[in-house]
């Protein structure tokens, strides 16, 4: 089975094939043989790199959780022939990564913005957060006002990106 | 002292998720019947689920739910409850809620209206703590601002001579932050003093301002007090709490390491003292700093049950709620000073759901994962299941875990141990974070201050992309063995599991 995986934004390849009580995974082109194999309890037992590691994998839709020693890791599952999807992460535009109220927007249209500069300021659970632009350019378009409401993933404005000022 | 006595047989707990869990066990053990509120994204929370009865307050929205006052007095009065537990937050230091309770003719289990007025007043409290004899930081009130929003300068200049630099401003009636600056320039504190008042004025309608001598390098420590309507008062020893961020705690323990018995013993006077001052019935906690030298200091009362209270318990082997429960009925204190003793080190961890690598940042989603700690001198508080929802409504608390050992070397190994076992899946935590400060030589060596996690732990990054090989390794091999994708939930749940599991929670009323 081959699978792919987004972990931030670094895209990995992995493919697992099962050999009696092995293992045999290949992590983007390295290949290796482990032991895995379930616990009694939900969990997963995995002897790598020369140690025993306990784990826990859960699933929500396309997200994969995996948690060892206090560590959570959050993987993304892709198809690479699908299309490419549509991640609320911060390219040239800004969106909400939580839902929550503008309180301020601290640019216009136009507007040219440093990489970093802060932009925005949205509240969410009784806390204010500043947004940054992610890269320099222009202010494209404002999507929203204070006092709005936005939900996870809103677009909250656009920057063109361009040369600093 | 004849004192009235009345029987709790029904409380309404105005509260949701791990306090108002351990209220209702506490009910529980005590054979009290219980009432839960909730707002409708609160209506299958653990702790709706362990009350006999529960009442929807209204929406998500705390003022539209636990915040109405309205909303919980007519759910105490409809289901006739005789006391209301208002636990931590929401309304608990409200004291025009307090006074509704009572007007109602409920129980408030909590002090009088009245403490609660004076204690949730800087000055105020101050005032009756410096009556007392109990050390407060020096400060000076400065006169209203006048017409053009300034002060005399003669007075601001004898203040600043009299407590030193550096200084902090801050608004006497406000809180949050807002108002409050740290001015290490004699110069500069006149217009630090009229843009703080500016400020104060803008945010809470009242510009009075008043100056603080700054402690350079503080310790948080509190003491845990308890009084009766008899006037009883003892106190239950300290709690350290200077591992906070943004002045929020997120590490508490007891003993503290920079107390000696003898400064044990002199807080812990000065703490009943402040208690005795006010004749305060119930659970309080009198919050210290505490400078380098061991001078202390009084820096406020609260005049609730305090999130951490759960060390306290540890040491002393008490149940704090039961207690407030018997005091607010009109009983005794269950112990006398003497009574109570200190038995080995407890440490509490407060896990969030927040990134920590995104300026801790709340975390949203629902818990697919989540198995807890357990062992001996391992206890969680806790209101969330695994398939909870962390949403934006409320605090972001997973739980509160707390250990017990015998040193704390020990506790610190166990909390630690602890939380490497608690899996939580579906949002990000802390968890890594609160590891890494365990680990910290200088938490080991117990020098601690509140500055300590900006001082140490910032930047801190988690390692988590060393392991990403194995989480993917991990996260394959169990796609694959799978027979089809689990849509929800900890793989090989289904697999494993017999048919208990696919009845969810399932619970046969009555018969738990």
């Amino acid at each position: 089975m081959r699978l792919h995986y987004r972990i931030g934004d670094q895209e990995h390849e992995v493919e697992v094939a099962p050999l009696g009580d092995h293992w045999r995974v290949t992590v983007d082109g390295e290949t290796r043989e482990v032991m895995a194999r379930r616990d009694g309890a939900g969990g997963w037992l995995v002897d790598w790199d020369g140690r025993r590691h306990r784990l826990q994998v859960a699933a929500a839709g396309e997200e994969r959780f995996v948690f060892a020693a206090g560590r959570t890791h959050r993987l993304h599952l892709f198809d690479p022939d699908a299309g490419h999807e549509e991640e609320s992460t911060d390219g040239p535009g800004l969106r909400a990564n939580m839902p929550g109220k503008v309180v301020r927007v601290m640019v216009n249209v136009g507007d040219t913005v440093q990489e970093g500069q802060p932009v925005l300021i949205l509240e969410s659970m009784k806390m204010e957060t500043e947004r940054t632009a992610a890269v320099a350019g222009t202010v494209a378009a404002v999507h929203v006002e204070p006092g709005q409401v936005v939900a996870q993933g809103d677009a909250l404005l656009d920057i063109e990106p361009g040369a600093e000022a | 002292m004849n004192q009235e006595t009345r029987s709790l047989r029904k409380i309404l707990v105005a509260n949701r998720g791990e306090i108002a869990v351990r209220v209702i066990r506490a009910c529980r053990e005590a054979g009290i019947a219980t009432v839960a509120v909730v707002s409708t994204a609160d209506t299958a929370a653990l702790h709706a689920e362990m009350a006999d009865e529960v009442v929807v307050l209204g929406p998500p929205e705390p003022a539209a739910s636990y915040l109405d006052q309205d909303k919980v007095l007519g759910a105490a009065l409809e289901t006739g409850a005789d006391a209301v537990h208002p636990g931590y937050g929401f309304l608990a230091e409200n004291a025009g809620f307090a006074r509704r309770c009572l007007e109602a003719g409920l129980v408030f289990i909590g002090p009088s209206p009245e403490v609660i007025d004076t204690m949730g007043e800087k000055t105020a409290a101050r005032a009756v703590m410096e009556e007392a004899g109990v050390p407060v930081v020096p400060g000076a009130l400065l006169p209203d601002p006048d017409a053009e929003g300034g002060f005399p300068a003669d007075v601001v200049a004898e203040a600043t001579a009299q407590l030193g630099c550096p200084v902090m401003v801050k608004a006497a009636f406000g809180g949050g932050g807002k108002g409050m600056r740290l001015v290490t320039d004699p110069q500069a504190v006149m217009a630090a003093c009229e843009a703080a008042a500016r400020e104060a004025k803008g945010a809470f309608g009242n510009g009075r301002i008043y100056l603080e001598k700054f402690i350079e390098q503080p310790r948080h420590v509190e003491f845990q007090i308890f009084g009766d309507a008899a006037g009883n008062a003892v106190h239950l020893f300290e709690r350290e709490c200077s591992i906070q961020r943004r002045h929020q705690k997120i590490i508490e323990e007891t003993p503290s390491p920079a107390l000696t018995d003898d400064l044990r013993r002199d807080m812990g006077q000065a703490a009943v003292a402040a208690a005795r001052a006010v004749g305060y019935v119930g659970a309080g906690t009198v919050e210290f700093l505490l400078d380098p030298d061991g001078g202390y200091y009084f820096l406020e009362m609260n005049t609730r049950l305090q999130v951490e209270h759960p060390v306290t318990e540890l040491i002393t082997g008490t149940d704090l709620v039961r207690a407030q429960i018997e005091v607010a009925a009109g009983g005794t204190l269950p112990w006398r000073q003497e009574d109570l003793t200190v038995h080995g080190h407890a440490i509490e961890c407060r896990v969030y759901a927040e990134d920590p690598e995104q300026d801790f940042m709340p975390s949203l989603g629902c818990l697919v994962g989540l198995v807890e700690p357990a062992g001996p001198g391992v206890r969680v508080d806790t209101g969330v299941r695994r398939g909870d929802e962390i949403g934006i409504h409320y605090d972001p608390l997973i739980a509160k875990l707390s250990v017990h050992a015998g040193d704390r070397a020990a506790a610190i190994d166990r909390a630690a141990a602890a939380l490497r076992d608690y899996a939580v899946l579906g949002v990000t935590t802390n968890i890594e974070y609160l590891l890494a400060i365990l680990a910290d030589d200088a938490f080991g060596r117990g020098d601690l201050h509140t500055g300590f996690l900006a001082e140490r732990m910032a930047g801190w990054k988690s390692g988590r992309a060393d392991d990403s090989v194995l989480a993917m390794i991990t996260a394959a091999v169990a796609e694959q063995s799978t027979a089809s994708v689990p849509v929800n939930g900890i793989d090989g749940a289904r697999d494993d599991s017999g048919p208990w599991e696919h009845l969810g929670r399932f619970r046969l009323r009555g018969l738990e």
